[in-house]
């Protein structure tokens, strides 16, 4: 089993109200697998991808990665899992504004310790992969959104990682262009990556193999 | 392993993209830079000149004179005259020789104050033991020797010099004769002694007889003159030479022995309380900038939130984002540091003849800039820095 996560639970107690976030949430995901998370604004999905990425660990309740509790690594493990077998993709593209989209690219393979010409080569090929190889020099704000996030794909996938996260990645965008990105990650998803993607928007929901609908912090019974 | 430059470029990437605040921020760090630098070099400077006095005055010699009674003036020179009511004898000179062990030689001279054509003469009456103790080197002939002394030759030594060529119009030839006061003396030798006793402020003339002649006229200004057996030892030879005097005069502290290397070691002291002084200042300063820039860092963290929980999610450690924003205040503090220490280095280039030593550049003076600036990259950097690597990348990731 790649991921799961059993009886788990996120509150939140810094502002004034505790909010309960996730609450007895039992997952398991198998490699390969192509999931769509659902629900309302406000249900927890962030929250839930979050754990999955390791940039957050449940308050109650077990998460166990590739059979390994998270809450048993050290900070380097679990930044060497975001580096190089995760690989995250934003509503907001999330692209660093001072740098040009190649080093943007390359920004995951600078934390894996890369040489600057490895790093260069390989962004220019991932940028290749999503169709973005001529916009390489440009700044980001000199993008338009679609081609955003195809290079914060391209920056997903630059260390060939086997699992894409994705939250509401077509949230920006307008149809024709979000439909461009679905179709990017279906295929990721056949080179046997493992996507799970957050959503409300429908056509993920039914081109995904697996759909887990969140209401209120808990995974709703099919 | 991190390939460490990319930290230095995403640093001055930053930098390029804030230059108008990163600049602002840096005139704290530019003004102490500049003062540390400023004082480093002349400090420097003084140093060596002092360094350089010292070898040509000789670090080991000692003068020994009673306590002065009134001093002199003329125009061009100023002399301290003393009674003649307890005057030095061969005694007091044999049983220093005898019991300082600290004393290398001693000698008696005795000087005169003459005038040729429009300059100074110091005419020295010499005894056997100032050609070693003032290192007397000759260039041409010989020096004055025990005979000349015995037989009271009217014969003279001629220290090389500009005024000297001045004043004899042109190279003196051995055999010459020349006259001060009433009596002539011929040349035996030209000279070039290492070791001076006295501080001039403008050159004399140098002329070296045998003591015997000018004890015929009568024994004004006779001066001791004594060489400690070492540097070091100098303290050690001034204390004993004071002590068996004193006891040889009923305990009466009439005559004093000074060195000229501890008179600038003084000097050199007085520098160092002023540099430790304006120090304090530049220090301050430095303080003053490197608040500044922790403010400018600061800013530049909060307004990096996202960028930071961003690179948690693609794989940064903690210590990365501490090392990108430390490394990122010391560059800036670096950039003030190098024109602190051209600015500093202009100043000093300046003042330096005002102050009458000469501008060095020196090594030490970048170093000590240098490392200075990136002392206070670190100091101001730290904070900014370790609350950039503490955030929480889901709080950053959410920040607008
Ligand atoms: N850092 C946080 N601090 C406090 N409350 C939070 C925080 N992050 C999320 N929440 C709350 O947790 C709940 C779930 O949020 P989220 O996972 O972002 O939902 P979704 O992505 O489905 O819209 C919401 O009520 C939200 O207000
Ligand atoms: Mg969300």
């Amino acid at each position: 089993m790649l991921i799961s996560i059993s009886n788990g639970w996120k509150i939140y107690n810094k502002g004034p109200q505790e909010v309960t976030a996730l609450r007895e949430i039992d997952l398991k995901i198998k490699k390969g697998e192509y999931i769509a998370i659902t629900g309302p604004s406000g249900s927890g999905k962030s929250t839930l991808l979050h754990i999955l990425g390791c940039l957050d660990i449940p308050k109650k309740g077990e998460y166990r990665f590739d059979e390994k509790r998270v809450d048993g690594l050290s900070e380097r493990e679990i930044a060497g899992i975001r580096n190089k077998r995760i690989g995250f993709v934003f509503q907001f593209f999330n692209l660093l504004p001072r740098i040009n989209i190649l080093q943007n690219v390359g920004v995951p393979l600078f934390y894996a310790g890369e040489k600057k010409d490895k790093r260069e080569k390989w962004a220019y090929e991932a940028l290749k992969k999503v169709d973005m190889e001529h916009r390489a020099l440009h700044s980001p704000n000199e993008l338009s959104g679609g081609e955003k996030q195809r290079a914060a794909i391209a920056r997903a996938i630059v260390n060939d990682p086997d699992i894409i996260l994705a939250d509401e990645p077509t949230g920006n965008l307008d149809t024709k262009t979000g439909l461009n990105i679905l179709n990017l990650f279906g295929y990721l998803n056949e080179e046997g990556r493992t996507v799970i993607i957050v959503s409300h928007d429908l056509r993920i929901a039914k081109r995904a193999k697996r759909v887990i609908s969140l209401q209120d912090g808990m995974i709703e019974k099919q | 392993m991190r390939d460490f430059r990319e930290f230095v470029t995403i640093g001055f990437n930053n930098l390029r993209v804030y230059r108008l605040r990163s600049t602002l921020s840096l005139i704290g760090i530019i003004i102490g830079i500049t003062a540390v630098v400023t004082i480093a070099s002349i400090g420097e400077g003084s140093k060596s000149k002092i360094r350089k006095e010292l070898k040509k005055m000789g670090t080991e010699l000692i003068s020994i004179f009673p306590k002065p009674v009134y001093f002199e003036q003329s125009e061009n020179y100023s002399v301290s005259v003393t009674t003649d009511q307890f005057p030095l004898t061969k005694n007091d000179l044999l049983s220093i020789k005898k019991n300082a062990s600290s004393v290398g030689n001693i000698t008696e001279m005795i000087q005169k104050g003459h005038e040729l054509g429009k300059e100074c003469v110091v005419v020295w009456g010499i005894d056997v033991d100032f050609q070693d103790i003032a290192i007397v080197n000759v260039l041409q002939g010989r020096f004055i020797n025990r005979i000349d002394i015995d037989m009271r030759r009217n014969i003279c030594a001629i220290e090389m010099n500009r005024v000297a060529q001045k004043a004899l119009k042109g190279t003196p030839k051995i055999g010459d004769l020349v006259s001060f006061g009433n009596r002539s003396y011929r040349i035996v030798g030209l000279v070039k002694r290492e070791a001076f006793w006295i501080q001039r402020f403008t050159e004399m003339m140098d002329v070296y007889v045998p003591i015997s002649v000018l004890e015929e006229e009568g024994s004004e200004n006779k001066g001791y003159y004594a060489k400690a057996v070492s540097e070091d030892r100098l303290s050690n030879a001034t204390y004993e030479i004071e002590t068996i005097l004193q006891s040889r005069r009923l305990g009466k502290k009439i005559f004093k022995a000074q060195s000229y290397g501890e008179y600038l070691k003084m000097q050199n002291k007085i520098i160092r309380v002023v540099t430790l002084v304006v120090g304090g200042v530049a220090l301050l300063s430095l303080l003053v900038g490197s608040i500044g820039i922790m403010n400018v860092m600061l800013v530049s963290v909060g307004e990096r939130t996202r960028e930071i929980g961003i690179r948690i999610a693609l794989g940064a450690l903690r210590s990365d984002i501490l090392l990108q924003f430390l490394i990122e205040a010391i560059i800036l503090c670096i950039a003030g540091g190098i024109i602190g220490i051209i600015v500093g280095l202009i100043i000093a280039w300046i003042a330096a003849p005002l102050l009458q030593v000469p501008f060095i550049i020196s090594w030490i003076v970048v170093f000590i800039g240098v490392t200075f600036s990136v002392f206070v990259g670190i100091l101001s950097g730290l904070y900014p820095a370790f609350k950039a690597s503490k955030l929480d990348p889901i709080e950053a990731l959410r920040y607008e």
